[in-house]
């Protein structure tokens, strides 16, 4: 090289050198006041779908790094979320410091005004948890397709969508009440793909149940033969030993799980810490470890390096007016 | 001057007694009524629309809906009411044995959180994996299952039996207090045991009959796990389940319109059946049976019929309580939900009862849940009292309206009675919410209903002169309550006080709705066990739950021993 | 002791509003035994229950003792249990679940130390008969026996008003004799004034001091037993208080200014307790008619006359019989001695002071 453009690259290479030094110093002395400001509030309320047990191991970890932030978790289904914090905020208080919930739910706490809204990038938030301002995804939901090792072959097991359509599954595909995959899917796949898929789906006569742990348990039970679940939920049978195995199928749905900060926290800079905890990647691994709900957007997890290649099917954040109204048109369709 | 104020006070009592049901009762409905009127059914919303309301009932499908769930819950209460009746006349008014072992089998299912009962049957009935049904397969060599549960009869008769503890109970007051003089006279005439049964029994207590089988009818509307877990698979559609739909929306935030006005018509149901069940009622008088009149409760020899009465009784408590509990005792040993095999024994430990206690916060939750309990059972057996005494005894012209009161909360669904209080009491600061307290709140406006037709049918039965005589002789109200009304009503008094700590110990939705950091109590715990999929350990809480029932009965048993409350009467 | 002025109650019913006492006026006197005696119906119960203070009237005045317990224009209303007064059920009220004991102690109950309550209740079931039973459940007691523990409750306060509400009406008529001698006794010792419910006339009539009948919510006569008996004011009290024949007439004058009223069977001499009307309905008791010799004699006397026996009953002490005299049947009770076929012709004499003429509505 001339010396001209060595000059030239040397200042280039120092002067972005010196940026991002900069910019990471930012982000740590923007992350260094929350920090200080946590300790002060010490106490973080939160609201989320984990169970109590799980909370303690996410929390202890948490606690190695932060050990002087104290717990005080409420196990609350996805819109049982909504719900309380919309009632609280509207009451002018808020029970939460943060709630963790699917992005989908927390629309209507958006609408209202009711989240705090984060400059988590500033805060050092890996950027492909940011897709809004008002939470920071924390974990994925995927769906899986399962099956009864004990009725059901390696071989004849379904692969993909296609599969269930199978006159052979008829009667003895297990589906969720709910339309949440079908919804996911509509962003790969047009609402009118989905729609002719759905209906085809119902021909095959799928038993229609309600979620949690009553899909994966009739699974293991024998009582279907394949179903269409969320892979976090087949955790607890499968680690007892229930028969069951799946594959991601491919486009995989996907809704993003958010961690959003209700405006009136009584300690916002914990649960704005906590937050960011969990959405890195040392929080999405603990999460999924212990919950096996993962997080596809953090290269570096278990769950995204299971589904490398598949495409996936999800809504961007907002856009998700146009998911519910989406899922509203679905529901009849299953539950007619 | 002295004496009239004195004689004011009852009219005062009168008042605050209505007040507090009125409070207890109407603001969690009005909250609902008015959500309906809100575009999101929420009453901090603002807007005003009539759509919800519109929309719902411009449907045709909501009245295929509504005539389903009228078929579900009469055909349930026939099945319900059957058998409540049939047991407890046996066990109270005729020879067979080991009653007391009968009456705590009969009404032990109870204890155990619908939805495990619910799971337990599935186990027992399903075509594809049911006990039962591979019983059957083996034995007859059969091709096809031979019973379904998930058909409209399988859903229906499995729904009637799960509402026979509740009718038994209060049917079996009435029983018991029944002046046998009116079989002996049926006896006498040379009429046999059937023939007394339908012509003389069931005529005399059909007061009690009709509270029971329109308490039953309004109860099998509103439940759910049942309709959810059975009915959804097959494809049968109910009231109830419309109302978790939309409880379930996609956004997150339930479709509180559509809730409020589903829950409409069970307000209105509500409201017709009362004024059927008044216009039935209002010569209760003449079915006064306690009258202190030769009273020698004397069994009813059945002669022949004594065994077939001992088979039906052995075969209820076998199938209704024995196969689902065992089931539920067997899942609890399961490492897995799985269906009964011989091949699957050798996985069968009682891991799951020693890791419960290590479930984090479970001691918390305990404590919680017993004090909730204890509270709640207290208050609905005083509540219920004054408010039965004061609907069946006093002359005030209002207290129709306290009994209309005392029923609406049939109407609420959980869901909704325990939004209703978080909104109320997120205005009203008086610091409750958040706390146990405002779940016993729920708890006993919920419970308010069931207490005050049970005490009622047992004070209908108190002849009035046994008060009058009191109160000439020179007792004040409080005295004549103290000394003749409550020891005479006691065993029912007991009755509820049982069923309410039972029945807290088992409530669900409204806790989940309510429930916070501080108010953990074990059925939320065993709800977020059940979520995540973890059925076998929910089933060691189930078991747990039944345990703990048949030691509090075996220790009223005993009890009312001591108490010899009628002298002579087991 | 005891006045009632104007009484009236109604109820509400699904009927509309029933007038179950309209009217209503008495009084009792200290030690008085006074007896309301009615069909059912007639507002007997409803004025005990009114004087107890179990019913509350729409307008009248109670006084018990000297204290106004209810007054409609003062609007005061005493409740019962600060009244001075005790009452027996028909039904006893017996608690089932206290002792005898305790049954009959409770109207003391923390008025008086305990020995004086126990003295003063095992005193009160030696009165009545029952001190071997104290200790007895109250559900191991015959009807007979359940009935005197009612009485002992009733009288352990020393009430000065007893309210007796058809007590004897569940008895075996043997027992019920019994008893009503026993009541009398009762009071008599006792000296408290009771008002007494019954619709049966042989224990109003000897029991009581007077006896008011009823009909309809009003108080049609008052009277001692006797008057009542023999002399009714009214028709209803005639029908319903031992049996009478009654036939219509009118009064006509007779000779040597007696009463003479004309009937179907000719003119009958009788009394006539008040003119108000002409027409009457005749009177006489089944007990009060004489059979007499056939012979012109007894023709020519007054108010005889002549009858065919159609039927006779032998009750033991009395022949009761039915004879047609005329248009009219006549019962007649004649002693058991006396011959009576169907068909035979007797002359019948109705002594005139044994008849009498009732205002015919």
């Amino acid at each position: 090289m001339r010396s001209g453009n060595r000059v030239l690259a040397a200042f280039l290479v120092s002067t972005m050198t010196l940026c991002s030094y900069m910019v990471a110093n930012a982000a740590s002395s923007t992350l260094d006041k929350v920090i200080e400001a946590a300790k002060k509030e010490g106490k973080v309320v939160t609201y989320g779908s984990y169970t109590p047990d799980e909370a303690k191991e996410i929390q202890g970890t948490f606690n190695n790094r932060y050990p002087f932030i104290k717990f005080e978790h409420v196990t609350m289904g996805a819109s049982d979320v909504t719900n309380r914090v919309l009632l609280e905020s509207r009451s002018g208080t808020a029970g939460a410091d943060v709630a963790v919930t699917g992005a989908p739910m927390a629309i209507p706490l958006v609408r209202e005004q009711f989240l705090r809204q984060v400059d988590w990038a500033s805060l050092g938030a890996l950027p492909s948890a940011i897709d809004t301002s008002w939470g920071v995804t924390v974990a994925t939901v995927t769906y899986v397709l399962a099956w009864n090792t004990k009725l059901v072959s390696q071989a004849d097991a379904p692969k993909n969508w296609n599969d269930l359509l199978n006159p052979k599954w008829k009667g003895s595909v297990g589906i969720w009440v709910n339309p949440n995959p079908f919804s996911d899917l509509v962003s790969a796949w047009g609402e009118a793909k989905v729609t002719d898929y759905l209906k085809r789906l119902m021909q095959n006569a799928p038993v229609v149940m309600r979620g949690g742990g009553e899909l994966p348990a009739r699974l293991a039970a024998g009582e279907i033969s394949v179903a269409i679940v969320i892979d976090q939920t087949l955790r607890p049978v499968v680690e007892s030993g229930g028969p069951i195995q799946w594959v991601w199928p491919d486009p995989l749905p996907v809704e993003r799980v958010v961690a959003t900060l209700p405006k009136l926290a009584r300690n916002p800079n914990a649960g704005m810490l906590y937050a960011l905890w969990l959405s890195s990647p040392e929080g999405a691994s603990v999460y999924e470890k212990v919950t096996w709900r993962g997080n596809v957007f953090v290269p570096s997890a278990p769950i995204a390096q299971k589904t490398r290649g598949k495409k996936y099917s999800f809504w961007p954040t907002d856009k998700l007016d146009a998911r519910a109204a989406a899922s509203k048109r679905f529901i009849p369709i299953i539950t007619p | 001057m002295f004496l009239r104020l004195k004689s004011l006070l009852p009219g005062f009592a009168f008042v605050v007694l209505t007040g507090l049901v009125a409070y207890l009762v109407v603001v969690p409905i009005v909250l609902l009524i008015w959500g309906g009127f809100k575009p999101d059914g929420l009453v901090t919303s603002s807007g005003f629309t009539l759509s919800n309301y519109i929309d719902l009932y411009s449907m045709k499908r909501t009245y295929a809906l509504m005539l389903n769930t009228v078929i579900f819950a009469a055909g349930s209460t026939l099945v319900s009411t059957f058998f409540a009746t049939l047991l407890a006349w046996f066990i109270e008014r005729t020879e067979i044995p080991c009653k007391r072992w009968v009456r705590t089998a009969v009404i032990a299912p109870m204890a155990v959180p619908p939805m495990l009962i619910a799971m337990s049957w599935v186990l027992l009935g399903s075509p594809k994996i049911g006990f039962f049904n591979l019983l059957l397969k083996n034995i007859f060599g059969l091709k096809t299952a031979p019973l379904n549960i998930y058909s409209f009869p399988g859903m229906i008769f499995i729904q009637g039996i799960t509402l026979v503890p509740g009718a038994f109970l209060l049917l079996s007051f009435a029983f018991r207090n029944m002046d046998p003089v009116f079989e002996d006279a049926s006896a006498a005439s040379g009429r046999g045991v059937f023939t007394t049964l339908h012509r003389i029994v069931l005529p005399i207590l059909r007061p009690a009959l009709l509270a029971v089988s329109i308490l039953t009818f309004m109860v099998s509307m509103a439940v759910f796990d049942i309709p959810g877990i059975i009915g959804l698979p097959a494809k049968i559609k109910v009231l109830s389940l419309q109302i978790y739909l939309a409880v379930m929306d996609p956004e997150g935030i339930a479709d509180f319109g559509t809730v409020s006005a589903l829950s409409s018509v069970f307000f209105v149901a509500i409201l017709l059946l009362s004024y059927l069940y008044y216009r039935q009622t209002r010569t209760a008088s003449k079915f006064a049976t306690i009258t202190g009149r030769e009273f020698k409760p004397k069994m009813m020899d059945l002669g022949r019929w004594r065994y077939g009465a001992l088979a039906f009784v052995g075969l209820y408590v076998l199938f209704a309580t024995g196969f689902p509990l065992a089931i539920l005792f067997w899942t609890s040993l399961m490492p897995y939900y799985a269906s009964f095999s011989l091949e699957r024994l050798h996985v069968a430990s009682l891991n799951n009862y020693r890791t419960i206690l290590d479930y984090p916060r479970v001691l918390m939750a305990l404590e919680n849940t017993f004090i909730v309990a204890l509270v709640t059972a207290a208050a609905v057996v005083f509540l219920a009292t004054l408010v039965s005494w004061v609907i069946v005894r006093s002359k005030f012209r209002a207290r129709k309206l306290l009994d209309v009161l005392s029923v609406l909360p049939m109407s609420l669904p959980h869901i909704m009675l325990g939004l209703g209080l978080i909104y109320v009491y997120l205005t009203v600061k008086i610091g409750i919410y958040g706390t146990i307290w405002i779940i016993v709140i729920a708890y006993v406006t919920s419970y308010i209903t069931y207490g005050t037709r049970m005490l009622n049918s047992t004070m209908y039965q108190i002849h009035g002169e046994l008060e009058e005589v009191a109160q000439v002789s020179g007792a004040s109200t409080i005295r004549v309550l103290r000394t003749i009304i409550v020891p005479l009503m006691a065993p029912s008094m007991f009755g509820l006080w049982i069923w309410v700590l039972i029945g807290s110990i088992r409530e669900l939705s409204a806790a989940l709705v309510l429930q916070s950091y501080k108010s953990l109590v074990l059925s939320t715990v065993l709800w977020s066990i059940w979520e995540h999929g973890e059925l076998p350990k929910a089933a060691t809480l189930g078991v747990i739950a039944v345990v703990f029932l048949f030691s509090v009965m075996a220790v009223g048993q005993m009890l009312s021993r001591r108490f010899e409350l009628f002298t002579g009467k087991r | 002791m005891v006045e009632v002025k104007k009484l009236f109650k109604q109820f509400t019913t699904e009927r509309g509003e029933v007038r179950a006492i309209s009217g209503v006026d008495f009084e009792v006197a200290a030690g008085e035994f006074f007896t309301l005696l009615g069909p059912s119906g007639c507002g007997k119960s409803t004025t005990l229950r009114c004087i107890a203070g179990l019913e509350k009237p729409q307008a009248g005045e109670i006084v018990i003792g000297d204290r106004v317990v209810f007054s409609g224009e003062r609007n005061i209303f005493v409740p019962p249990n600060l009244r001075d007064i005790a009452m027996v059920f028909q039904s006893y009220a017996i608690w089932p679940h206290m002792t005898v004991f305790a049954n009959v102690a409770y109207p003391l109950d923390g008025k008086m130390p305990k020995a004086r309550v126990k003295e003063r209740v095992m005193d009160v079931l030696r009165t009545v008969g029952i001190e071997d039973m104290a200790s007895r459940p109250a559900t191991q007691l015959s009807g007979g026996q359940q009935q005197r523990v009612a009485v002992a409750r009733a009288i352990v306060k020393g009430a000065k008003v007893l309210l007796f509400d058809e007590p004897l009406s569940n008895l075996d008529a043997r027992l019920r004799v019994h008893m009503r001698a026993e009541f009398k006794s009762l009071q008599e010792k006792l000296g408290f004034s009771a008002i007494y419910v019954t619709h049966d006339q042989d224990e109003a009539l000897s029991l009581s001091d007077r006896v008011a009948v009823m009909n309809e919510g009003r108080i049609v006569e008052i009277g001692p037993p006797a008057e009542v008996y023999s002399h009714p004011k009214v028709r209803f009290t005639a029908e319903f208080v031992g049996s009478y024949n009654l036939f219509p007439g009118t009064i006509v004058k007779g000779e040597e200014d007696r009463d003479v009223a004309l009937t179907a069977i000719g003119e009958v001499e009788c009394v006539l307790p008040e003119r108000a009307t002409d027409q009457v309905v005749v009177g006489i008791r089944p007990e009060h008619i004489e059979i007499v010799e056939k012979s012109e004699d007894s023709r020519k006397m007054r108010n005889v006359f002549q009858g065919t026996v159609t039927s006779g009953l032998f009750l033991g002490r009395v022949r009761d019989c039915v004879m047609q005299v005329g248009s009219i049947n006549v019962r007649a009770q004649v002693p058991a001695s006396r011959e009576m076929s169907p068909g035979d012709d007797v002359y019948l004499h109705f002594p005139p002071k044994f008849c009498i003429a009732l205002a015919a509505s």
